[in-house]
């Protein structure tokens, strides 16, 4: 017997207006959190680390509350604000030292889907070398069969190189409105970015206390990765693909 | 790079300042642990193109690098942390400020920036960027990524 959730349009309209992450327990892979930071005050931390490159290869250590360039604060921040009740955690890739981003991002993929997050946000995008496309995809695969949501940051321009993982079909990838709308939309075009929504933040969090006013796909991202959160809350055994056709079926 | 895929990439690049109102664009280059602009259109572009030095580990443009995502950021000097390293040496402020990778061959390889600026301590208000301007120089970036392409390329067109 199919024992699998699903619900009606209303039902999912009526948990991503009044949902608030209860239960949740949101991965953030970026460059950091400062978790000292005012706009974070409440918030439950799970995991703070850091995916780090020593003599050629990823090592996952301590993030000591750390955000190396200020995006994955402001991407927390618009994350706690929408869903107060859901835990976060931090995992670091981003790293200017890196000569090779590819694996470290591989890494915190594996280590977030080996902590059990229910939701992995990435808020950023490799360009799909051809030797890491079957790495990449054996890790979507992985976070498909564990009921694992993906959230990912991506471009709608039509003629963009590939970007992983926001190019796989199973995650939900967002870019930012052009008009700056709210809510979400379904990208106009045919794009393997199908989601849009607002990617301005006029006070996003940003490292040192306090905010900046910024724009782009990573905080479009983070408002999708709340309204999920806020999905799940009410229907927690919604399958990857189901949430993703709620998802589209709620987009304007 | 053959200096025919450099102008053309310059003349995309003015034009596409010019189609979101801005008067300074520059495409960047990573150069060992530094990002060094390298083609540029505007008032500013003589003073810093190949002079100029922004370090990996500081700015919104080694950010952009680092996560080959587009980034926007207004009211850029009502915060601190703006890495200033380039207005200090051209005696201006930065108000706003647009910046998108380059891809090429899987590598983040560089960034395209697009500015608003005023001399320093000018009392005009400041201006802003929004989406639109933004997915205008993520399609330019797509150009720019396959003019690089081709501009690296040993086919030859027949005679």
């Amino acid at each position: 017997m199919n024992t699998e959730t699903w619900l009606t349009i209303d039902d999912a309209k009526e948990a991503i207006r009044s949902g608030d992450g209860r239960g949740l327990r949101i991965a953030i892979l970026d460059s950091g959190i400062e978790f000292s930071h005012p706009g974070l005050k409440g918030l439950e931390v799970d995991n703070d680390l850091a995916v780090v490159e020593e003599e050629g290869h990823p090592k996952v250590v301590d993030g000591k509350g750390d955000d190396l360039f200020g995006h994955g604060t402001a991407v927390a921040g618009i994350v706690h604000r929408l869903v107060p009740a859901a835990v976060i955690g931090s995992i670091r890739v981003l790293d200017p030292n890196s000569v090779s981003r590819a694996h470290l991002i591989q890494e915190g993929l594996r280590t977030a889907a080996r902590l059990g997050y229910n939701i992995v946000h990435c808020s950023f995008n490799a360009p799909a070398r051809q030797s890491d496309t079957l790495i990449y995809q054996n890790l979507i695969e992985s976070f498909y069969l564990r009921h694992t949501h993906l959230v990912a940051a991506g471009s709608h321009s039509l003629y963009c190189t590939r970007e992983w993982p926001a190019h796989f079909p199973t995650v939900v990838s967002v870019g930012a409105h052009p008009e700056n709308e709210e809510g979400l939309h379904l990208t106009p075009v045919k794009s393997l970015v199908e989601f849009a929504s607002c990617g301005s933040e006029v006070e996003a969090l940003w490292p040192g206390g306090g905010t900046r006013q910024i724009v782009g796909a990573p905080f479009a991202a983070a408002r999708v990765t709340a309204m999920l959160a806020k999905l799940l809350g009410s229907h927690p055994g919604l399958h990857p693909l189901t949430a993703k056709a709620v998802l589209r079926q709620v987009a304007e | 790079m053959p200096e025919q895929t450099v102008m053309l990439m310059r003349e995309l690049l003015q034009r596409s300042a010019e189609r979101i109102q801005s008067g300074n664009a520059a495409i960047w280059f990573r150069k060992e642990k530094h990002l060094v602009p390298q083609i540029g259109v505007g008032s500013h572009a003589d003073h810093f193109l190949n002079r100029f030095e922004q370090p990996l580990n500081q700015g919104i443009v080694s950010l952009v690098l680092a996560s080959g995502q587009s980034f926007c950021q207004n009211q850029i000097k009502d915060h601190d942390q703006h890495s200033d390293l380039l207005d200090i040496q051209l005696g201006i402020q930065t108000d706003a400020m647009i910046v998108v990778p380059i891809h090429l061959s899987g590598k983040t390889m560089g960034v395209i920036t697009c500015v608003h600026t005023r001399l320093h301590g000018g009392t005009e208000e400041p201006q802003s960027f929004g989406p639109a301007d933004l997915a205008e120089f993520e399609f330019l970036a797509a150009c720019i990524n396959h003019l690089i392409l081709a501009g690296t390329s040993n086919d030859t067109p027949d005679q």
